[in-house]
């Protein structure tokens, strides 16, 4: 293991989740230093859980992303609320574009 | 984040040093660019890199995407990790494979064969990666829209380097969960270092001693670090954080922090 330091934990700037039958679906969007990534995990019924990370590249990627998902109408407040507390982040994120 | 451009890769030279690089890299955000170059480097396009592990006797599947999301949406959709026959294979081997030598035998399978190559992965390669740690196996998919004999052609030409990547991707990932397992708990490096210490039976005198600290600081950290951990001993928490790949299992020193 090469890395080991104490570090501030990635903020996390939103998260919301959305029962799907027996499975739960949680989507979490983190600021981590200069990035942002989203998670998307979907816990079955019995724990088995399948986390897809994707580093965002913009609001616009994250919109493509998450509309794409196929529980998006199941979730469509909570993904716009999402996208609303990323743009506000990358706004004040000094203007800086997002690579 | 607009940092994350690194220039495209000319050597097997470069390609080397980009894949010993990704180590120090902090976010998955620099990872997923290095490894698009990298990949790039290869002659393909799609990448995904799969991590499996277990906690609380629950698995759980992470997945790097270096792809279409829509195909790790479907993919997860149809729930094509209980059938993935590279997983299987990944399980049970060590060396990469091309995708088209692994052996299909189920409907089921050939079905998330065809939608993978509407997704980018109409040929590519698997490379099994294998840990000592909380991570039972990562898994590198790669992948091309191009035809059978691309994957091949690249498949022999990077073979060695695509394993170097796949495990340095497993490192990468191995650390970034302990980062995160750490986090979670509100522990730090000197609570690591008592725990390696009591893997190592060091009494809590020779723990102070080593680390340079007082013995009632010790007592109290291992009181803490019980606590944190919801066990009963020094032992258990141990045990436990071998479990949770807080630290290395003693049974592989070489593999230690």
């Amino acid at each position: 293991m090469k890395r080991l330091r104490k570090r501030k934990a990635r903020a996390l700037l939103s998260e919301f989740s959305s029962t799907l039958g027996s499975e739960i679906l949680k989507v979490r969007i983190y600021r981590d230093r200069e990035a942002f990534v989203c998670e998307r995990e979907l816990v079955e019924r019995d724990g088995t859980s399948f986390t897809m990370v994707l580093p965002l590249r913009g609001t616009e990627a994250a919109r493509t992303l998450l509309t794409s998902d196929p529980y998006y109408s199941r979730m469509r407040g909570e993904v716009w609320r999402a996208l609303g507390q990323l743009d506000k982040a990358l706004r004040e994120h000094d203007g800086k574009p997002v690579s | 984040m607009g940092s994350q451009s690194p220039e495209a890769i000319g050597s097997f030279e470069d390609a080397n040093d980009r894949i010993s690089w990704l180590s120090g890299y902090e976010t998955e955000a620099e990872v997923q660019a290095a490894a698009r170059q990298i990949v790039e480097y290869f002659g393909l396009q799609s990448f995904v890199f799969g991590a499996l592990f277990r906690d609380g006797g629950r698995e759980h599947y992470r997945y790097l995407v270096g792809c279409e999301p829509e195909w790790c949406f479907l993919y997860n959709q149809n729930k094509w990790y209980a059938i993935d026959p590279f997983i299987d294979y990944a399980l049970k081997n060590t060396s990469p494979v091309l995708a088209s030598d692994i052996p299909l035998n189920t409907a089921g399978q050939g079905r998330l064969m065809a939608e993978a190559a509407e997704h980018g992965f109409r040929s590519g390669m698997v490379v099994p990666a294998h840990s000592g740690s909380v991570i039972r196996i990562g898994i590198l998919y790669l992948g091309t829209s191009e035809g059978p004999e691309r994957a091949r052609e690249s498949f022999h030409k990077h073979r060695n380097l695509m394993r170097a990547f796949a495990l340095e991707l497993l490192e990468w990932w191995d650390a970034k969960l302990r980062e995160a397992g750490l986090e979670a708990l509100d522990l730090d490096e000197l609570d690591v270092d008592l725990l390696t210490k009591a893997q190592e039976h060091a009494t809590a005198e020779e723990a102070a001693r080593e680390l340079g600290i007082t013995l009632s600081r010790v007592k109290a950290r291992y009181e803490r670090l019980t606590r944190k951990l919801e066990v009963p001993n020094k032992r258990s928490a141990v045990q436990k954080a071998v479990a949770l790949g807080l630290i290395r299992d003693a049974r592989w020193p070489e593999a230690r922090p």
